[in-house]
């Protein structure tokens, strides 16, 4: 008897261990199936994506979609995948690129993208995704959730793009104005890249292997925007060779310098600044007239000339027939602030130095002026640089207002070309006293041409031993 | 200190070592003895009589059972109780009421008598006779359990009692809750007195290690202890002292003259727990890259992650980054064992009688380098010094040295919750870019997590504890009703301990004055107390009917402690390991004096009429250091206030009166009591005035630590209790119950002051509590045959406790994470809290509810899909404070035990369930580990976890830094934590042996904690993390009780 109570009671024992593991169980278990499953168990099972998952295999991918990662996969369909190019599906590693460019780390689900966001693939590209695209492919069955990840449907494909510096490299023959842009080409050296081979004792800084740690870079993405970026997008306007030779001619005389293989340089630079813009503008229709570039110049696009608009991965090509931008827009005004100067005659009079900050009272602002009185020396300037100023006539303005003394004074406003050492000319500027009409408004002091392209000084210079007080200068060219 | 002369009295040498409360024989009344009873005395299981039974009627009369049974007896009055013993035999007691012929029924030794004996603070007595609601625990299976310590042994042994073990560290023991919660902020844990004295059983000074408990409860060998009477309603002669009740500790003593050695060995391995299902590296690290990025880390930051870099070739943190480790296996001891020798030589003369025990005991730890080894000793005397004057001694010392680690809300350096929190893909030590691994362990990983290795192999925790316990008691016949009596006991107790936790591989801590890297600790807390406890005691029987006893005596108490501890940081190198290490700078020294004393004047009388009705009324006057010069409450001596309880209780022996003859009811017993007791656990200092140094700018100077009260006074608890017991059957079935409410007047809370006091609050006697419940105890014999016997049985107590006056509103309190409200009308402890209701499926259902969050800023943050649905309880749109509710509370709605217990000629298997039901728990590990909130690894139930727009799951969305407070404290983490336990099954075996050299040998297997069901998701559900009832129920990852299997055995010379 007591053996079959034993009996019952260790089988109820055992019974009630087994239910009670199942606390765990029933906690932890993975309700949806598909979350056991990872990327590329869910691509093989679905029929849709036979041909992508194929391609997959062929490219050697299998462990990136198995990856315990997060992944985002944008599988194209078996009708989409159709239109792929076969030269593609022959070289292992075009295929390879093309696979990754539907591939990215991280999940995307459209609950995340509310207008568009572009995400960086595995292929190192970026792609746009919104709530109905994926780069230019319509979106299918979206949103399914693996255990690494998430699957999109996407009727159509996303072929890996060239980027738009790619683009230029590619056609430099075709284009005089790419080839130009090529040619600022130049090595620089990059500390990080290089080999340190010893540290040296006497300056404590590292020495280099010889060789290492040269970088090729380019002056134009250096300036301009960086055409190779790929998170970000440009646009870049490209013009006929005729066009391109037309418009840097029309600059020679502005960038007269001492030999023509410079003018003609500049001439090209100063077209070529101009035609890359920070933004992505996919349609003719959706830039801004006149665009106005990263120096402020005013370009206005004739969207009649517009031959052919190339898609990039990171932006848009325009091939243009023509584009003119008028000589005038290439040329700025600079204001010079009275109270930033460059620098001085000479350094040690700098308690006589005064930057002050005024009050306009006609127009109830305030503004900031240079004020230097009592410094003892004969022609003491203060002098204000440019660079890289063409050679051009300026129309000078000038503002300062006597607001210290009720004697009326004189100051001369110098323009020192550095560049040739030869002053290109002189103004006088009657400061008028603060009590006089209009003592608050800018004068009109004459022009001044700049004979050479190159940097130039201009100095506000004291009458003798006089006072010196400007609250700016302004040079509007005169073309 | 008290010296008297010697007399030797002949009827003490059997009953020395408590008097007993009855008055001894009285030759003249011998001769009156004219009522004859007859009767036989059978065995239960045989039914055949028994010869040598000796019955005895007080001091009155006596008899012994001849070979047929048979018996017959003069009794000097018509109604008596009788008592019957005798070898082999379980005694009992026995109404008579008639001439019989009796036939009495007796079990065998070691049967669940209901006439058991008992410890009463006054005598010792018997059930069958004390109109109080007592439970006796004969503690004849300690030889079996003996690596429990005496408070966790009494788990499930007394309906009323719940046993909470702290945690399964060995001697940590368990928080005990007698008849639910009597106060908030003083003890709630019974007094607890050990051979006449009472023993101080706090935890001077806490741990440096967290979350450890220097339990002085394992200072006694279970084995050393004869009886354990638990006091429920009785101990008003406790006064102050006895508001909890008492568990009164009666240790071994002669019992024969002859010497007796029983020796065991035992050895014993314990098992691993089952591991938390955390995570693999695969899924651990696709959390990761997720929860990363809503870290803010771009797609290019969490790829150069050295854990996301596939390629060996380029990533020169490959092999340290790509592993799988199980961490929770690693910071184990691979095996643990346990051994244990145990010998007791007990026996003497008719002049001195002696117990000698001396034990040793090692087990291993559950984490890995942590064990414990005991060394106890003890010597118990019995001696007569002349015909008047008997003394008792009891000394013992015990000695024990465990190595710990950090446990609990130690986030940077619990073993235990960094090896579930740790990455998997890390490695333990340090490897080379090649994958060659170096001896040394890995440091601190990337994600600021401490390596769980670091911790359990070059940390140290080590607790060094002696315990002195002696008490020498007099006992002085001035004439023959009038004893003087007298205890002294001294306790000198010291725990020493140190830690070090390394530099390399742990996160390091901020100080206030700088980082600490690594970090060393000493502290040695110590206790002196001094007891004494004199009366007289006037006992005498009038008229053969009336027994009266009468006590009247004084107790005294002094408790000295002392906590020196000394903290140090930052180490040169992690070779060096003590605290004189640390930075000059940032050394912190600190400690703490207590001293207290208490008086106490108590008198008591017990009047029993022709043993039928029962009638017990004390009085205690107690005056302590702690109270207050002018309480309300009680009386005013002098310039001090004593506290006056009175009690009384009474029962009627239903089963002694004339009209129960020849019912099948053996016993049938009414009580009912009320008495008053306090609790005087109000703090040392709290009512005086007091000051603290302050360091301000680097001025040194004195400020106000509190404001006085010298109202403060003892917690008054008001106890009525209303109980019966039946045995039927011949006493196969007994059954106990106890119906009882308790109720706490003056208790200690902190009432909020005004601003312009200068104090956030004051600590005054003005809260109320109320506890009422029932206590059920039932023992059956179910068979009982010749070889056969199957014994079993059950303890339940059930009660509830609700709060009846506040000072305030409520109060509001935070542990682990954890927010308890304490409001009127409802538990002490709830649970207070958010409801969750799952998660919202789409931001567009999510938008339709319309629920926010309202930011530090003052701005709204709305729900969205992913997060958590929870409770808008006041509707107004916005998830904050207001919307908690009472999610549960940790206190049990039923708890005890059954037992089952099978003998089979030389064999014997039994086993014994505990329960828990209806208590929640605050999962606080889960919430660590499904709160997908950081680095920390998950339970594969995060692999659930919301992704996107239209996924139903329980799991809300991974979200770095939970935003939305979807891991914040809710019924997410609140779980059922009912549990069965086995706690015990044992096996024992008596092996026949035919030489005289040995008396017996038994050998013994006990398996403990084998099954366990519970629905609860952690290691384990039963533990205590604090000794606060505002801590109880939260799971802040302690070590789980393991199951453990011990064989041994035991033999007598």
């Amino acid at each position: 008897m007591e053996h079959k109570k034993k009996i019952a009671c260790i089988a109820l024992l055992c019974t009630l261990l087994i239910t009670s593991c199942n606390k765990w169980k029933d906690h932890t278990e993975v309700v949806q199936q598909d979350l056991t499953q990872n990327l590329l168990q869910v691509i093989s099972s679905n029929p849709e994506l036979s041909k992508f998952r194929e391609y997959v295999g062929t490219a050697g991918l299998d462990s990136v979609l198995q990856a315990s990662k997060t992944l985002t996969v944008w599988a194209p369909t078996n009708t989409a995948i159709q239109a792929i190019d076969p030269a593609t599906v022959a070289d292992k590693a075009k295929l390879r690129a093309f696979i990754l460019n539907h591939i990215s780390n991280q999940l995307y689900f459209i609950r995340d993208v509310s207008t568009s966001v572009r995400i960086l693939m595995l292929s190192g590209k970026y792609n746009n995704f919104s709530t109905i695209k994926f780069d230019e492919a319509s979106l299918g069955a979206t949103d399914r959730y693996v255990s690494n990840g998430v699957l999109h449907t996407i009727n159509g494909m996303a072929a890996p793009l060239q980027n738009i510096w790619e683009f230029i490299n590619a056609t430099t023959a075709q284009y005089a104005q790419n080839a130009y842009v090529k040619s600022l080409d130049f090595n620089a050296f990059d500390p990080a890249l290089a080999i340190i081979d010893s540290i040296s004792v006497i300056t404590g800084l590292p020495v280099y292997r010889p060789g290492t740690g040269i970088v090729q870079r380019n002056r134009f993405n250096d300036r301009v925007y960086d055409l190779k970026n790929e998170e970000k997008q440009y646009t870049y306007f490209v013009m006929p060779d005729a066009n391109f030779v037309v418009e840097a001619d029309s600059l020679k005389n502005y960038f007269s310098a001492t030999t023509t293989t410079i003018t003609d340089s500049l001439t090209r630079w100063n077209v070529v600044k101009d035609l890359a813009y920070e933004t992505a503008y996919p349609t003719a229709f959706s830039f801004p007239q006149p665009l106005i570039s990263k120096f402020g110049v005013s370009v206005p696009v004739n969207i009649a000339f517009v031959v052919d608009i190339k898609r990039m991965s990171n932006g848009f090509v325009y091939i243009m027939s023509k584009l003119d931008v008028p000589t005038g827009n290439k040329f700025l005004p600079i204001t010079l602030e009275g109270e930033t100067p460059t620098g001085y005659l000479q350094n040690d009079k700098t308690s006589f130095i005064h930057k002050r900050l005024r009050l306009n009272p006609v127009t109830g602002l305030n503004f900031n002026d240079i004020y230097i009185v009592g410094h003892g020396v004969t022609t003491f300037y203060s002098y204000y640089r440019t660079t890289e100023l063409p050679s051009i006539k300026y129309q000078v303005y000038a503002k300062a207002t006597n607001d210290f003394q009720t004697a009326a004074f004189t100051e001369n406003l110098n323009a020192w070309n550095t560049s040739i050492g030869a002053l290109q000319g002189t103004l006088p500027f009657v400061v008028p006293l603060f009590t006089v009409a209009g003592a608050y408004n800018e004068v009109n002091l004459g022009t001044i041409t700049n004979t050479k392209y190159g940097t130039v000084e201009w100095r506000m210079t004291s009458v003798t031993t006089g006072p010196i007080l400007l609250d700016y200068v302004r040079l509007v060219p005169v073309p | 200190m008290y010296i008297f002369k010697k007399v030797i009295t002949l009827l003490l040498i059997t009953t020395p070592c408590i008097f007993a409360s009855v008055p001894r024989a009285n030759a003249q009344t011998i001769a009156a003895n004219k009522y004859k009873v007859q009767g036989t005395v059978i065995n239960s299981a045989t039914g055949k009589a028994i010869r040598g039974i000796r019955l005895t009627y007080k001091e009155f009369a006596a008899a012994i059972s001849d070979s047929t049974g048979h018996f017959a007896i003069n009794l000097p009055v018509k109604n008596a109780l009788l008592l019957l013993e005798g070898d082999g035999y379980q005694s009992k007691e026995v109404s008579v009421t008639n001439e019989g012929p009796l036939k009495i029924v007796m079990h065998e030794d070691g049967f669940v008598s209901a006439t058991d004996e008992v410890y009463l603070p006054q005598a010792k007595t018997t059930r069958t006779v004390a109109p109080f609601a007592v439970s006796g625990v004969q503690v004849s299976d300690g030889w079996n359990r003996y690596s429990e310590t005496p408070d966790a042994y009494l788990q499930g042994k007394v309906a009323g009692l719940n046993v909470i073990r702290r945690s399964g560290t060995q001697n940590v023991g368990a928080a005990l809750f007698l008849r639910g919660i009597n106060s908030l902020y003083a003890t709630n844990q019974p007094l607890i007195i050990v051979d006449g004295v009472i023993f101080n059983n706090t935890n001077v000074g806490g741990s440096i290690i967290s979350n450890n408990y220097s339990n002085p409860l394992s200072s006694i060998d279970v084995r050393d202890i004869d009886n354990i009477t638990i006091l429920k309603d009785a101990s008003s002669l406790y006064g102050t002292k006895g508001g909890n009740g008492a568990i009164i500790v009666t240790t071994i003593r002669a019992k024969e003259l002859g010497t007796k050695i029983d020796f065991a060995a035992y050895g014993g391995y314990n098992a691993v727990p089952q591991n938390l299902p955390v995570m693999n590296t695969a899924n651990y690290r696709t959390y990761l890259s997720e929860i990363l990025k809503t870290k803010g880390m771009s797609d290019v930051d969490i790829q150069n992650q050295p854990y996301m870099k596939d390629d060996p070739a380029t990533n020169p943190l490959y092999y340290a980054y790509h592993n799988q480790t199980n961490w929770q296996d690693l910071v184990r001891n691979k095996k643990t064992y346990s051994k244990n020798v145990y010998l007791k030589v007990t026996g003497g003369d008719n002049i001195a009688k002696y117990a000698i025990a001396l034990g040793f005991l090692n087990n291993d730890g559950l984490t890995k380098n942590t064990d414990v080894s005991k060394y106890n000793m003890r010597f118990n005397g019995d001696l007569n010094l002349s015909r008047r004057m008997t003394a008792t001694t009891n000394l013992s010392f015990t000695f024990s040295e465990q190595n710990l680690r950090d446990q609990g809300n130690a986030s940077k350096t619990n073993p235990l919750f960094l090896a579930l929190v740790k990455a998997p893909f890390l490695r333990t030590n340090d490897v080379s870019s090649g994958g060659i691994e170096s001896p040394i362990l890995a440091d601190r990983d990337t994600l600021n997590i401490s390596n769980p290795l670091a911790i359990t192999d070059l940390a140290l925790g080590l607790n060094k504890a002696y315990r002195f316990f002696g008490s020498i008691g007099f006992n002085y016949d001035i004439t023959r009703q009038v004893r003087f009596s007298t205890t002294i006991g001294i306790v000198y107790n010291k725990t020493r301990e140190n830690f070090f936790i390394p530099r390399k591989g742990v996160v390091p801590d901020t100080l206030a004055g700088g980082v600490a890297f690594s970090r060393l600790g000493t502290q040695v807390a110590s206790l002196f107390s001094l007891y004494n406890d004199s009366r007289l005691t006037y006992a005498a029987v009038f008229n053969k009917r009336h027994s009266f006893a009468a006590r009247a005596g004084v107790r005294y108490l002094k408790d000295k402690t002392e906590q020196d501890y000394g903290l140090g940081y930052n180490s040169a190198i992690d070779e060096l390991v003590s605290v004189g290490n640390g930075v000059n700078a940032l050394r912190k020294i600190g400690g703490e004096i207590g001293e207290s004393k208490w008086f106490s004047t108590y008198a008591n009388v017990d009047y029993t009429y022709s043993d039928k009705y029962f009638l017990s009324a004390s009085v205690t006057a107690d005056a302590s250091s702690r109270f207050g010069k002018k309480t309300v409450d009680g009386i005013t001596v002098g310039d001090a206030s004593a506290a006056v309880l009175p009690s009384v209780a009474a029962a009627w022996l239903i089963s002694g009166e004339k009209f129960m003859e020849g019912s099948k009811i053996d016993l049938f017993k009414l009580r009912a009591s009320y008495g008053l007791s306090g609790n005087d656990d109000i703090g040392n200092y709290t009512a005086q005035q007091t000051y603290v140094s302050q360091n301000l700018l680097g001025m040194q100077g004195l400020v106000r630590a509190g404001l006085a009260n010298n109202q403060l006074q003892w917690e008054a608890v008001k106890k009525i209790n209303v109980g019966l017991d039946l045995a039927v059957l011949n006493e196969r079935l007994q059954i106990s119950l106890d119906v009882y409410r308790n109720k706490t007047d003056k208790l200690i809370t902190y009432e909020p002051t005004p601003t312009a006091s200068g104090f956030d609050y004051v600590v005054t006697n003005s809260g109320g509590l109320k506890t009422n419940g029932y206590d059920l105890s039932v023992n059956a014999r179910i068979i009982d045959a010749k070889h056969f016997n199957w014994d079993a049985g059950f303890n339940l107590g059930k009660y509830k406790t609700s709060v009846t006056q506040l000072p305030t509103n409520r109060i509001l309190t935070s542990f682990g994470g954890a927010t308890y409200i304490t409001q009127v009308g409802s538990g002490p402890n709830e649970f207070y809290g958010h409801q969750a209701n799952g998660v919202y499926v789409s931001d567009a259902v999510a938008a339709a509810e319309g629920l926010s969050i309202r930011k530090a800023d003052g701005t709204l943050l709305a729900f969205k899909g992913g997060d958590i649905r929870f409770s808008d309880l006041n509707g107004d749109k916005v998830i904050d404070d207001n919307d908690r509710k009472i999610l549960g509370n940790p206190n049990p709605d039923l708890y005890g035990s059954f037992y089952n217990k099978f003998s089979y000629k030389r064999f014997s298997l039994n086993t014994f369930f505990t329960f828990s039901s209806g208590n929640e728990i605050y999962n606080y590990t889960r919430a660590q580990l499904e709160g997908m909130s950081n680095a920390y690894n998950q339970t594969d139930a995060v692999l659930n976890r919301w992704r996107t727009n239209g996924q139903v799951t329980a799991v809300p969305k991974a979200t770095w830094g939970d935003p939305m407070g979807n891991s914040r404290f809710s019924s997410r983490w609140i779980e059922d934590g009912s549990y069965l336990r086995l706690r015990a099954v044992t096996f024992s075996y008596d092996i026949p042996l035919k030489s005289n050299f040995f008396k017996y040998a038994t050998a013994y297997a006990t398996g403990n904690n084998l099954v366990t069901l519970t629905k609860y998701k952690g290691y384990d559900p039963e533990f205590s993390a604090t000794e606060s009832i505002f801590g109880q129920g939260v799971d802040n990852t302690l070590e789980p009780q393991v199951r453990s299997v011990q064989v041994g055995f035991r033999f007598g010379l």
